[in-house]
């Protein structure tokens, strides 16, 4: 299973690498990652990967998840790329756009890495 | 008063009873009458006047022997020159006739030279002892036609020895005689001066002045003298106190009084030189009017002085008294100019007198009791000279000659002059008095005023006291509500933080909390790895744990950071200058006003860049106010973009959600560089800009565009201040249009530091 993460804080990589030590070994999940949106885009538009699932931060400099979510779901053909949302501020507002933008999931900071696994696991 | 025209008002009075009183005493012999002259027969002026001696004796007609010296004196008449009247004029309306008087001298006029003196109208031939002394006008004798004698003229000088018997023989003619005038004019003189003259003999120079001149000279010219000095005096004082006009009045009578004893004296020199009868006449009028305007001052001074109501009776009076004494005057120029009458003369001459001295006398007695010091001295002055005049008009026998006399006289005539002196020296004693009296009111008063202003002024000084104390505590609850002010804006920028900094910490604890588990879950692992016996990947294991520890390490001070700088903000400034990292501070609030908009505003979204020189060195500030001031800038670049997204959004028909369409991209960019010795930094938004209008306006304080409520307008004007107190500058720049697809609204704050300040 192929994972793009997507955080502007680049520790997000060692954090998921080791928290998925396990899958990662075993080859249950690919990690990618993209610290903005518009290289989350790149990304996809490069490695064209009809099965993967997007976790992407909603605040960040730049294009914004919520803008990237958009992005995915316009651009990308049907079925799109799963995307699930993370956010430190896990209010009615953004979970609501999240949602009407199409978002798969909506996960808040910090995240409850069993409970990923757990949806992971449930794809 | 006028105690001089007195003098030449009663003499004639005086004489008048004297010659009575000679004519009652002559003798009605056949015989000539001897008469003795002796040295006291001379009067004041130095006249022996032999027309008063009881010793003459009158023929009409003419005889050729009749100025023998030893006649038949059958036919003759004793006859004082004077009494010559009409009765002798014969039908032919002449008259002609001879006067005869024998006389002898006593040892007291031994060795006299003597001049004798004719003075009538008619004329006349003298003879002295058959010899002839002169002739006097023409007799019109044979070929020469008759003619008046008009002048003064005494005889060549004659040696009289005494004990011998000189006979004196006077042949007169009158051929023109009017009726009235002539005659009149011929028996009887006008003047004391004339009628001394008839027939006189008056002694040489020497003797004259030894004898009699010299008491009188020095009497007039002291009277003169000390009248004009006094006359000055006054003058002097009214020019000083121009207000006195009294001092006028009293410098004129002394000054008059003063010309009528120039005139008076001016009367001997006369007598003794010969001079034309018209000087005579204009000296007499010149006199009388003299007198007249004198009376008229003297009677002025008196009513100023005792201050008498010119009204009803006092006016009467007064008019009353000048009329007496100018129909004296005109009297007098009649009598002078023809028409003779000597008795009224002297009745008017006496009524004059008596009304004068009435009206002065009578203004003494009711004003006296009301008369204060002043005015008191100037009555008894009237009153000792009336007293004195009297004493010496008649009691005394005014011909008197001696030293004495006319000390006596001399007083006299000055007692009203020194009296007005008196008077002027009490006046000015009162004046003084009131002058004191009025500057003791006067000082009294500006105490008054002093204290009274004082007073006022320590009021005033306690008000402006209070004033001040009340401005004091104003400036201090001003100050105070600045720092609350200030504080407050603190805070509220400290508000907006909040959000980003809770974000910003919780990331950084989230990495903590993150690392710290997995490092738990792979020290597990490794301990079974290690049992397994596997060692290199417990090895591997360990390694991770390193880093996790690094990262819980270095994210733990990212939050440790973070609340530092939160503390750091919120501290009030020390005021200390500190080197620091301005690109690193730029960033940092760069990124909590980010977070922090994020978090109050979920929809917000703005693009953000920071172009930092990485030259710029660490600049001494203090960092609490600069970082105020960056994050006042960043936050105020940040709130337009949003403003103006917002504003494009609602415009936007479709706005459900469909941002990305939007062509306007906000993004906030902050830049560091180094120029000239300056740290310049830039916050640049390109939201709307700013209007022309405005931009002055913006670093005033309270000066705000955001509504009511969200903005206290103090940011940028505490962010000016700040910086100007780095002794740097804060300027704006504005792109305010026309917007093209390469140039957009844009505003530019910048910050320009000296590196070294």
């Amino acid at each position: 299973m192929k994972i793009l993460v997507v955080d502007d804080e680049t520790d997000i990589k060692i954090l998921f690498e080791q928290r998925f030590r396990k899958e990662i070994k075993s080859g249950e999940c690919d990690f990618s990652f993209a610290f903005s949106g518009e290289e989350a885009l790149k990304y996809l538009s490069e490695n064209d990967q009809r099965d993967v699932l997007i976790l992407s931060d909603i605040n960040m400099p730049g294009m914004s998840g919520l803008e990237l979510l958009k992005n995915v779901k316009n651009i990308f053909a049907v079925p799109t790329p799963l995307v699930y949302m993370i956010t430190a501020y896990g209010d009615q507002e953004n979970y609501n756009t999240a949602m009407q933008l199409g978002a798969d999931d909506f996960l808040t900071k910090p995240i409850e890495f069993s409970l990923l696994k757990e949806k992971l696991k449930s794809i | 008063m006028a105690p001089r025209k007195w003098i030449i008002r009663l003499l004639p009075c005086l004489l008048c009873c004297m010659l009575l009183l000679n004519i009652n005493a002559q003798p009605s012999s056949n015989q000539d009458t001897i008469v003795t002259l002796s040295r006291i027969d001379f009067d004041a002026n130095g006249f022996l006047k032999l027309y008063e001696k009881g010793g003459w004796y009158f023929h009409s007609g003419n005889d050729t022997r009749w100025f023998n010296t030893t006649i038949d004196m059958k036919e003759w008449k004793a006859l004082l020159p004077q009494n010559l009247d009409a009765s002798y004029i014969d039908t032919n309306g002449k008259m002609e006739g001879w006067f005869r008087f024998k006389f002898t001298l006593d040892n007291s006029l031994t060795n006299l030279p003597w001049r004798l003196m004719y003075l009538p109208y008619a004329a006349a031939e003298v003879y002295l002892n058959e010899q002839l002394l002169g002739t006097y006008g023409k007799m019109g004798n044979e070929d020469e036609s008759f003619e008046f004698f008009l002048q003064i003229d005494p005889t060549q000088r004659i040696n009289l020895t005494p004990g011998q018997v000189y006979t004196l023989a006077i042949h007169i003619k009158d051929e023109i005689i009017y009726p009235s005038r002539r005659t009149s004019m011929m028996i009887a003189e006008q003047s004391a001066l004339k009628k001394s003259g008839f027939v006189s003999i008056l002694t040489d120079d020497s003797f004259y002045r030894t004898l009699n001149v010299k008491n009188e000279y020095i009497h007039l010219s002291v009277c003169t003298t000390v009248n004009l000095l006094l006359a000055f005096l006054f003058f002097l004082l009214f020019f000083l106190n121009k207000k006195e006009h009294n001092l006028l009045l009293f410098a004129g009578v002394c000054f008059m009084f003063s010309f009528l004893l120039v005139l008076y004296l001016l009367n001997y020199s006369i007598v003794e030189n010969s001079i034309h009868p018209k000087w005579l006449l204009f000296l007499y009028i010149t006199l009388e009017i003299s007198a007249i305007i004198f009376v008229f001052l003297m009677l002025k001074s008196v009513i100023k002085i005792f201050t008498i109501q010119l009204k009803g009776f006092n006016r009467a009076l007064f008019n009353g008294t000048l009329l007496f004494n100018i129909i004296n005057l005109i009297a007098g120029l009649f009598h002078q100019y023809g028409i003779q009458n000597e008795p009224l003369l002297n009745t008017l001459n006496g009524l004059a007198l008596l009304a004068n001295l009435a009206a002065i006398l009578y203004w003494v007695f009711i004003s006296f009791r009301k008369a204060g010091h002043s005015q008191r001295a100037v009555a008894i002055g009237i009153l000792l000279q009336v007293v004195v005049l009297f004493f010496f008009v008649v009691v005394l026998n005014p011909k008197s000659d001696s030293l004495y006399m006319w000390s006596i006289r001399t007083i006299m005539y000055l007692c009203f002059p020194l009296s007005l002196l008196i008077y002027v020296a009490l006046r000015f004693r009162e004046i003084n008095k009131n002058i004191v009296l009025n500057a003791q009111q006067i000082v009294a008063l500006s105490e008054e005023k002093r204290v009274l202003a004082e007073n006022q002024q320590k009021q005033l000084e306690a008000q402006v006291d209070k004033r001040t104390a009340d401005l004091k505590q104003s400036l201090a609850d001003l100050k105070s509500t600045q720092a609350q002010l200030i504080q407050s804006e603190k805070m509220a920028s400290l508000g907006e933080l909040t959000a980003g900094i809770a974000h910003e910490i919780q990331n950084p604890l989230n990495f903590v909390n993150n690392f710290s588990e997995v490092s738990n879950e792979l020290i597990d692992e490794m301990y079974e790895e290690l049992k397994n016996g596997d060692i290199e990947e417990a090895k591997a294991i360990s390694t991770d744990i390193k880093t996790n520890l690094e990262k819980i390490n270095h994210h733990g001070k990212r939050a440790s950071d973070i609340v530092k700088g939160m503390l750091e903000h919120s501290r009030k400034s020390t005021g200390e200058k500190v080197p620091t990292d301005i690109n690193a501070m730029c960033n940092e609030y760069l990124k909590l006003a980010y977070h922090g908009y994020r978090a109050k505003d979920k929809s917000f979204n703005a693009d953000f860049e920071s172009k930092v020189d990485e030259n710029l060195p660490k600049i001494n500030v203090i960092p609490q106010d600069m970082g105020r001031v960056l994050l006042n800038l960043i936050n105020n670049a940040f709130y337009v973009v949003n403003e103006k997204h917002k504003l494009l959004k609602l415009a936007e028909p479709k706005s459900d959600g469909n941002r990305t369409d939007l062509a306007y991209k906000p993004k906030v960019t902050i830049t560091t560089q180094v120029t000239n010795n300056l740290a310049i930094i830039s916050i640049k938004d390109n939201g709307s800009g700013i209007p022309e209008d405005i931009k002055d306006k913006i670093f005033q304080p309270f000066f705000t565009t955001k509504p009511t409520g969200q903005g206290t307008g103090l940011g940028l004007s505490l962010s000016y201040d700040i910086v100007k107190a780095h002794g740097g500058e804060l300027t704006v720049e504005s792109y305010t249009g026309p917007e093209t697809k390469n140039k957009e609204y844009s505003t530019i704050f910048t910050i320009s530091l000296p590196l070294q300040p």
